[in-house]
């Protein structure tokens, strides 16, 4: 019987949406879930009650999840390996500058030299012959 | 922005670099290895993006600085991933002790990224690589995880405090 009871006792204080509340604390407020579970919430003291207990629990938890410092021996070897790293890499604004300016260079050597292939391309032949047939037509005529 | 500005910008980074990869790696050396490799793979990978920063006059580029900061925490992320499998067994006393890092890797990734970094879940997921519902997954197993283990703590302080739990 005493079992029986206690399954009756949780049974009406158990809502069908309170296994969904624990997803309010990470969900963005904006998000529409989140503004339908609140909207719950205002209107189930089940759910309210266990997502108040759930923060809390949540919030003493915090304590636990570490915020490791950095030896300042760590710290230093970092900043000289980074400062290598920089060297190494050829990442000093004049040598960027001098590889931005060659690349200009290649395009508008690229583009000059379509141009010239397209001269002498299969469309411009048909439009010279084209020209060429309506400037004798004019002539022609007039 | 000059090299050097960037160059100063990750220097200033390494506690937070450092304490993300000491989470997934809880070994000072290894975790401080983690972060050079970091951003050696960084300025290899996303040469362009660190050259285009370089050349950019304008001073404000806020946005590429925080391009920068979540492409390192992706890379300590993926990185460490690969490290943990082969370092495994050499972390099996830290999480033994229970508390934080007996959370699965993910769990513990996501949890830090969230709390500690204070990161939102759509960052979370470009630094994861995860989705969304696997991000809310991890999250929610992990605080489980936590609060059972403040509880049984309490508990464990209550019997050593006289045995009233």
């Amino acid at each position: 019987m005493p079992q029986e009871y206690s399954f009756n006792k949780n049974f009406s204080r158990q809502c069908v949406h309170t296994k969904n509340i624990y997803s309010l604390l990470d969900m963005p407020k904006q998000e529409e879930a989140y503004k339908r579970l609140n909207k719950h919430i205002e209107s189930c003291a089940v759910c309210a009650d266990e997502l108040k207990k759930f923060q809390s629990k949540t919030l003493a938890a915090q304590a636990f999840i570490p915020k490791v410092m950095m030896a300042r021996d760590l710290r230093q070897s970092f900043d000289r390996e980074v400062g290598e790293l920089f060297k190494i890499m050829d990442l000093n604004e004049r040598e960027l500058l001098k590889k931005n300016v060659k690349k200009g260079f290649r395009f508008i050597d690229s583009m000059g030299a379509g141009f010239l292939k397209n001269l002498g391309s299969k469309a411009m032949i048909k439009a010279y012959v084209l020209a060429a047939l309506m400037f004798l037509a004019l002539k022609f005529i007039l | 922005m000059k090299t050097e500005e960037l160059q100063k910008f990750i220097q200033n980074l390494s506690p937070d670099l450092y304490s993300f990869a000491y989470v997934l790696i809880p070994d000072d050396l290894q975790a401080s290895q983690l972060m050079i490799d970091c951003v050696q793979s960084f300025l290899i990978q996303k040469k362009p993006l660190v050259e285009k920063m370089s050349l950019t006059k304008n001073k404000i580029v806020r946005n590429l600085l925080d391009e920068t900061k979540f492409h390192l925490f992706k890379i300590i992320f993926e990185l460490s991933r690969k490290r943990y499998q082969q370092l495994k067994l050499s972390f099996s006393d830290v999480e033994q002790d229970g508390g934080f890092f007996s959370l699965e890797f993910d769990e513990k990734a996501a949890l830090y990224l969230k709390e500690k970094a204070g990161l939102e879940l759509d960052q979370i997921e470009f630094i994861t690589g995860n989705t969304r519902a696997e991000i809310m997954s991890h999250l929610y197993s992990a605080r489980i995880k936590m609060t059972e283990l403040i509880s049984n703590k309490n508990n464990f302080d209550g019997l050593e405090s006289g045995g009233v739990a």
